[in-house]
């Protein structure tokens, strides 16, 4: 191989991507050449892992230094297939003239800047693992989701109901955050684990937003969606501060008063929802600066198990807090006043365990 | 098999969650229009979606769709998500997907 490619050999990424730049034209294509087939090579193995769920034991293959995103972005023609459609844009390589694409690929470079300067988090799976943007699938399609094999898909809108998807700073975090929830409690969609991995997806796609925008918690709307919505949702999907008055479909619930029972898991996720801005607005500053790493700590943490209730997300809450900030730290007491907020019990002991 | 048919798309889900509705008879539309649905209806082979095996991936935001098709006096009623969606139902879907609104979602 190393004869007719010389680049296909054991080259750091790092190297590749700066051959890619800098180099002459032919070196440059192979250095291109190379970059694609490690990126399927990890894609593959990503993909594998994802499709098992939770929090498996992979066996480490490279050591990582992490701190670098590895986006591909696939322009799906307005077709419904669910496999990668032509990479358009990957890692390191100029805007193209195509607004979605170049929104994608800064989104999705904004998500990962949040989860690696929040938590050193290195992507979806911690390992580096590519980070799919399908943009431009289906035709007027309402909509953007992940699914659940290392893929993120993002519909154009019909400019009613929804407009083009990849505007959304928050709707890209939302669905990277899925990715991540998969790798970690991977809850179970739905009841009230359903509504936690809907929640947890919103928690994290605003703070992405709030992070881009250098927004402190009394600068964010906490509105999802604020971006990309037709004139038929605005102002926005939901609101995290006030669940139930983003636009006159929403019928989310603003406590457990309301909570529906077999519900859409979009609907009772606004009881999580607005625990979480109240924990963050009661603190004040960044949402990450505390209230994002409680609720992170929480979702990393193996005793939340995939099937886990409003109550036992809020117990470990309590518990995170209270290890990092202290039992009777303003931290903790923020996340009581969140919980009690919205209804939900917590254990009366301070350290969530009681 | 030509004649008309009454159909209804029920869309779930999605990063909006909204409950998305639309019904239609064919009737009432032109006779081209109705042709081309009734040729989609006849090339989808009904009664093997009906029973089709499903895949479940674990998608999350993704649609989920229920389609009622009653023809003649015989019913089928058809589940499937963006991962399996009938591409030879195109035309019919697109169409009630124009016509869909919000319903209450619980």
């Amino acid at each position: 191989m190393c004869d007719h490619h010389p680049l296909r050999c054991i080259l750091p990424p790092g190297l590749l991507h700066r051959l890619s730049r800098d180099a002459s034209e032919e070196v440059r294509a192979a250095a291109l050449d190379t970059l694609a087939i490690d990126a399927r090579f990890r894609l593959a193995r990503a993909e594998s892992a994802a499709r098992r769920g939770g929090r498996t034991v992979r066996p480490v293959t490279f050591a990582r230094v992490g701190g670098q995103p590895q986006r591909v972005i696939c322009d799906q023609q307005h077709r419904r297939a669910q496999t990668p459609g032509k990479v358009v844009r990957a890692e390191g390589q100029p805007a193209v003239d195509d607004e979605p694409i170049n929104q994608a690929y800064d989104g999705l470079g904004a998500t990962y800047t949040y989860y690696w300067t929040t938590f050193e988090r290195d992507s979806i799976d911690r390992q580096g693992m590519p980070m799919m943007g399908l943009v431009h699938y289906g035709r007027d399609y309402d909509n953007a989701f992940w699914d659940g094999a290392g893929h993120m898909f993002f519909g154009d809108g019909d400019g009613k109901l929804l407009t083009q998807t990849t505007a959304g700073l928050d709707v890209i975090g939302h669905e990277l955050t899925h990715g991540v929830t998969q790798h970690e409690a991977n809850l179970e969609y739905s009841g009230q684990s359903g509504a936690l991995n809907e929640s947890v997806s919103d928690v994290f796609g605003i703070q992405v937003k709030q992070m881009a925008l250098g927004q402190d918690v009394t600068q964010s709307d906490w509105l999802i969606g604020a971006d990309i919505v037709g004139p038929q949702l605005a102002p926005a999907l939901r609101s995290m501060k006030q669940p139930g008055s983003a636009n006159p479909h929403d019928d989310q619930p603003a406590d457990m008063d309301g909570y529906v029972e077999g519900g859409d898991v979009h609907t009772n996720s606004g009881i999580p929802n607005r625990a979480f801005a109240v924990v963050a607005t009661t603190l004040g500053g960044h949402a990450w600066d505390a209230a994002g790493p409680i609720w992170y700590a929480t979702l990393c943490d193996p005793a939340l198990s995939s099937g886990a209730t409003f109550a036992e997300f809020a117990r470990l809450t309590l518990k995170h807090a209270g290890q990092v900030y202290g039992r009777t730290s303003p931290q903790s007491e923020a996340v009581r006043a969140g919980w009690d907020a919205v209804k939900v019990p917590l254990p009366a002991s301070a350290d969530g365990q009681g | 098999m030509a004649g008309h048919a009454r159909v209804r798309l029920t869309r779930t889900g999605g990063l909006a969650g909204l409950r998305m509705q639309a019904e239609l008879d064919t009737a009432q539309l032109e006779p081209s229009q109705e042709a081309e649905i009734m040729r989609a209806l006849d090339a989808a082979d009904l009664d093997r979606l009906e029973k089709a095996p499903r895949p479940e991936p674990p998608m999350r935001d993704a649609f989920h769709y229920e389609l009622d098709v009653d023809r003649g006096g015989r019913t089928h009623r058809i589940a499937f998500s963006d991962a399996d969606w009938p591409e030879p139902l195109d035309p019919l879907l697109s169409l009630l997907s124009d016509r869909a609104r919000p319903v209450p979602r619980n």
